[in-house]
């Protein structure tokens, strides 16, 4: 905050570290950090605690990706563990839950249900809901006609498009992300992406 | 369009509903400092009603990947500043990702250190993307039982 961010996010997803404190394919402890779904779930509910009252909950919000299995995240029970969680981080006052959605090419384990992420999960989540992944302007606006999710976020299409809002205003095509400049480089993939009209 | 409207979210009034979410784009320096050409790039994209930065490691410990940035160190959190104010000055609302990687991480470019995660279990079918090219995931240490410094 020292910075001067307006808030932060807690990134809960992708298989980083409060991620794999929730899953059994990393977490096999035996202390109050592991074992039963709330012992698993204690580590990123004390995280957001700590964070919602260092720079106030209006200001903080977590990324969660409960069918994504990236990371190698496999949960013995994620429908069981997600709704514990989000129920706990529900009696938290903070600002929003970014869902991410599991996406085609990470394909998730067998025993995992084929229910959309949204509206298995959002429906149940108190803060706002910004749903994420795959997202384009028809499937966007048809999220939030639902009335689940308030918010939608896009990854590669920020990345490609620096003016994305105006061209989803205008109806105007969009320019393609580039996979080979993605991590790592210089400007080329970067802050070369051109606008609608400069 | 129910994606150009505007929305409140906590304290901030988002002037419409599009969010740019959290990526990883590895052009820090061997640091974890963001440069000028970062300031451009958040900059370029003030138009989202809400930016979510990079993930940025907390601390040198929680950092997997090369050229990550982080916001543990002075040079680090000033860098940091000129994003924002280049954001606010043009009217844009930017918030930031903290992240720690635990076990997705390799000792190559830890300082030879290994990765700590809940348990010493190695990520299995994946690969990590190192300085030196591909390598399979080592086995983490185990976090100690206290509570953890991940703010
Ligand atoms: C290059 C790249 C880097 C990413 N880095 C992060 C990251 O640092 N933190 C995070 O939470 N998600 C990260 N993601 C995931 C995106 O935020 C987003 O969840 C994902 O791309 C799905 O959204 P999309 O289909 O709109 O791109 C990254 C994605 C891409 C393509």
């Amino acid at each position: 905050m020292k910075a001067g961010f307006d808030g932060v996010e807690l990134h809960a997803a992708n298989g980083y570290l409060p991620n794999q404190f929730l899953a059994e394919s990393a977490n096999q402890r035996t202390d109050e950090y592991g074992g039963s779904i709330p012992n698993k779930s204690r580590f990123v509910l004390e995280v957001m605690q700590e964070l919602i009252s260092a720079v106030g909950g209006d200001k903080v919000g977590i990324k969660i990706s409960p069918f994504h299995p990236y990371g190698n995240m496999i949960l013995d029970n994620p429908v069981d563990t997600y709704t514990y969680l989000i129920e706990e981080l529900n009696k938290l006052d903070f600002a929003f839950v970014e869902l991410m959605k599991r996406s085609p090419y990470f394909p998730s384990a067998s025993h995992y249900p084929a229910d959309d992420e949204i509206e298995l999960f959002g429906s149940m989540i108190k803060q706002k809901v910004i749903a994420n992944t795959a997202y384009d302007k028809a499937t966007a606006e048809a999220e939030l006609e639902k009335g689940i999710a308030h918010l939608i976020s896009f990854g590669t299409l920020f990345l490609a498009n620096p003016d994305l809002p105006k061209r989803f205003e205008m109806g105007a095509e969009l320019n393609q992300p580039d996979r080979a400049t993605m991590f790592g480089g210089g400007e080329h993939g970067y802050t070369d992406y051109p606008f609608l009209i400069k | 369009m129910k994606l150009l409207k505007q929305i409140e979210l906590g304290n901030l009034s988002l002037k419409n509903s599009m969010v740019m979410s959290a990526m990883t784009r590895s052009r820090a320096d061997i640091r974890g400092v963001v440069g000028d050409m970062t300031v451009q790039y958040y900059h370029q994209r003030v138009s989202a009603g809400l930016i979510i930065t990079e993930a940025i490691n907390i601390s040198e410990e929680a950092t997997g990947s090369l050229l990550t940035p982080g916001i543990y160190t002075q040079e680090q959190i000033d860098a940091w500043k000129k994003v924002t104010k280049a954001v606010h000055d043009n009217g844009g609302i930017i918030i930031a990702q903290l992240w720690h990687t635990g076990r997705v991480g390799h000792s190559i470019d830890r300082n030879g250190k290994l990765p700590l995660a809940p348990s010493a279990l190695p990520i299995k079918g994946m690969q990590h993307f190192t300085s030196q090219g591909l390598k399979d995931y080592e086995t983490p240490g185990k976090l100690p039982g206290t509570k953890s410094n991940k703010r």
